[in-house]
């Protein structure tokens, strides 16, 4: 669906069950891709919450004034109007608002933000700008429960920029039908799983207009639907502070890697102090959750229940279940009945 | 009574403590006989094994077998020193094999003398992730010894306490545990279950706000001050050391001195730039911290990390 937001037109792709009492997952793709990245995770999610997986700007079917302002801020602000717009605007947008009161006050709907990539960048600085208990109103349309990063480190993508152009350079500039596209994915490994480049890569590519048609033999006519040599001056941006800024969030984080080398030392360091959950994807690629999306979604789910941020309305969903699981745990502490082994 | 070894099986063990030393593996076939003997030995120890000063305790070594050897140059070597180890031995770094090996052949040859604890890397899920398994399979082309040795873990003690009155384990304290006899009830001769009591004595964390709260290492919980002091009064202890987390300095007071974190592989994961610290329990029950360095390196691969072409 099409939603107007900031003078610009977001293309968001919605799945999964229309009550919102069970929380939303906020997904954000990665630089070059679109929320159609998303598919085959939102698979194995869309039974259980609300997936929302908007195309930013300058990607996929979003179209705004300005597509070469690709800046890590206007990111951030587009990402958080927009989950603002999709949330107020239940008028327009029926399926997001929970159907069950729809004239009273309802509590602000838990989300869980789940990025990738440059995605993971943004989610990080939305859910930087979360306020505490204390801060939040009535009138909050919704509060993030979450963090999910999937294959971003700052040290390690600041790291790989300088290769950055010439990577760019080697991709083919246009391909002459979109199986073409899916199978340079697949033959360059930066997608593994042939079901996965199917759903997405289709919407990373526009048709190039008919004039071009007739220009040369060899000439395709799909081509990249943003340009990203053209995003370089934003990279460093993207990623400069990002691992101190996930580290000091105070809310639950999970960070989903492809190999234990994607950590740079400051997430080497936040990990075995315990500082956020470490999850590892083996046999994925840097497009984890399109090449393992089963994988990437019990994580998510695990996540999610342990620290109560779906299935539960209330921000005090994570007090809550810290209660629940105390009583559990001090049941199991009760009278040690009987000799137990090992002593 | 596993203080009283045959002759021969103190000879054949030396053997292999000289071997180990000198960084080389044991064979599959010794590494069977060991964990046979290893398992003996365990077997006879608690959830809260008793062990007397002197002792020197030692937090994380992660397969840094060298700065193992840095450790025991610092600390003084097995027997004339004797060790008290809170886990996490393998994962990460590139010798657990060698590191786990010595430490389990130490406890076989001197088992009134050195200790080791369970931490949550001596797990068969966590060390499948985080490189022991990869390792077992690279140097002896097969999962057996990997087998052989999370087969062990599981009777590794959970906890102990140094004469009554310093409780040493890897991770933290437990929502459902109050008292020693709570912990000495738990069966511990299995796999590190995903929560409950066992689960959050090696996977808690001392934290600087009161009460319990959810860990956001996805396991465990973490405590407040008034926990820490609560435990310790209950108990009748003087002091919890634990290791599981980095701190810079190698070691940490927290909790108004109820708490000290200890960890001992240097410059972790060969990048951290932290430093190691092992403390040393004299008889009159006095601490001393003594901090070591990163071993100077010789034919260890140089760690080269790989830039990947990516995040777009």
């Amino acid at each position: 669906m099409s939603v107007p937001c900031r003078g610009a037109k977001f293309d968001v792709h919605v799945a999964g069950a229309a009550n919102m009492s069970g929380g939303l997952v906020f997904l954000l793709h990665g630089a070059g891709f679109t929320g159609m990245s998303w598919a085959p995770l939102v698979d194995h999610l869309k039974q259980l919450c609300c997936c929302v997986a908007p195309d930013l700007r300058a990607h996929g079917g979003t179209t705004t004034a300005d597509d070469t302002d690709l800046a890590a801020s206007t990111l951030v602000s587009d990402a958080l109007e927009l989950l603002n717009a999709l949330l107020q605007q239940h008028g327009t947008l029926p399926p997001l608002r929970s159907t069950a009161q729809p004239q009273q006050h309802q509590p602000p709907v838990r989300v869980l933000l789940v990025g990738h990539s440059l995605g993971g960048a943004i989610a990080v600085r939305m859910a930087a700008h979360e306020r505490t208990p204390q801060q939040r109103s009535d009138a909050d349309t919704y509060c993030i429960g979450g963090v999910v990063c999937i294959d971003v480190a700052e040290g390690t993508a600041l790291a790989s920029l300088p290769h950055m152009a010439a990577v760019i350079a080697s991709m083919p500039q246009s391909f002459a039908t979109i199986d073409d596209a899916i199978a340079w994915h697949l033959k360059s490994g930066s997608i593994r799983s042939a079901a996965a480049a199917r759903v997405t890569v289709p919407s990373r590519l526009v048709l190039a207009s008919c004039e071009r048609e007739g220009e040369g033999e060899g000439g395709g006519v799909y081509k990249w639907r943003t340009d990203l040599a053209c995003t370089e001056r934003f990279w460093e941006g993207w990623f400069m502070g990002l691992s101190s800024a996930f580290i000091n969030l105070r809310i639950p984080k999970l960070l989903i890697v492809a190999g234990m080398d994607r950590l740079d030392t400051e997430l080497t360091v936040g990990q075995i102090q315990g500082k956020f959950q470490l999850k590892l994807v083996y046999g994925a690629g840097h497009s984890v959750h399109e090449d393992q999306p089963q994988q990437v979604a019990s994580h998510v789910l695990a996540f999610a229940r342990h620290f109560g941020i779906l299935n539960v309305g209330s921000p005090q969903a994570e007090q809550d279940e810290l209660r629940a699981k105390l009583e559990r745990a001090r049941n199991l502490g009760k009278p040690p009945s009987g000799s137990g082994g090992g002593s | 009574m596993s203080g009283d070894l045959e002759e021969a099986t103190i000879s054949c063990v030396d053997g292999w403590i000289e071997k180990l030393f000198d960084a080389k593996t044991l064979t599959e076939a010794e590494v069977v006989q060991l964990c046979e003997k290893a398992r003996e030995v365990l077997l006879e120890e608690s959830n809260v094994q008793p062990v007397r000063c002197p002792v020197t305790v030692c937090g994380d070594v992660h397969g840094q077998f060298h700065d193992l050897m840095e450790l025991f140059r610092i600390g003084g070597n097995a027997p004339d020193t004797n060790y008290l180890f809170m886990g996490d031995y393998v994962d990460r770094g590139y010798y657990s094999v060698e590191t786990v090996t010595l430490l389990v052949a130490l406890k076989v040859r001197y088992p009134d003398r050195v200790y080791i604890l369970r931490g949550n890397h001596e797990s068969r899920q966590i060390t499948q992730v985080y490189g022991f398994y990869d390792e077992c399979v690279r140097k002896y082309g097969n999962a057996t010894v990997w087998k052989l040795f999370t087969d062990i873990f599981d009777y590794l003690p959970l906890t102990a306490l140094v004469d009554d009155q310093i409780f040493c384990l890897h991770g933290g304290l437990s929502p459902s545990i109050e008292t020693l006899d709570h912990i000495r009830a738990l069966d511990r001769v299995q796999e590190v279950p995903h929560e409950g009591p066992m689960c959050d004595l090696l996977w808690s964390d001392p934290d600087d706000r009161y009460g319990w709260g959810i860990s956001p290492r996805g396991a465990g919980y973490t405590f407040g001050q008034d926990i820490s002091e609560q435990y310790n009064h209950t108990n009748g202890l003087t002091l919890i050391a634990r290791a599981h987390q980095l701190v810079m300095d190698g070691y940490n007071w927290s909790h108004g001195m109820n708490v000290v974190t200890i960890f001992s592989a240097p410059n972790y994961c060969y990048r951290c730039g932290n430093q190691a610290a092992l403390m040393e329990i004299d008889e009159r029950l006095n601490k001393t911290f003594l901090q070591f360095d990163p071993a100077p390196r010789r034919g260890e691969p140089h760690v080269t990390r790989r830039t990947p072409e990516y995040f777009l």
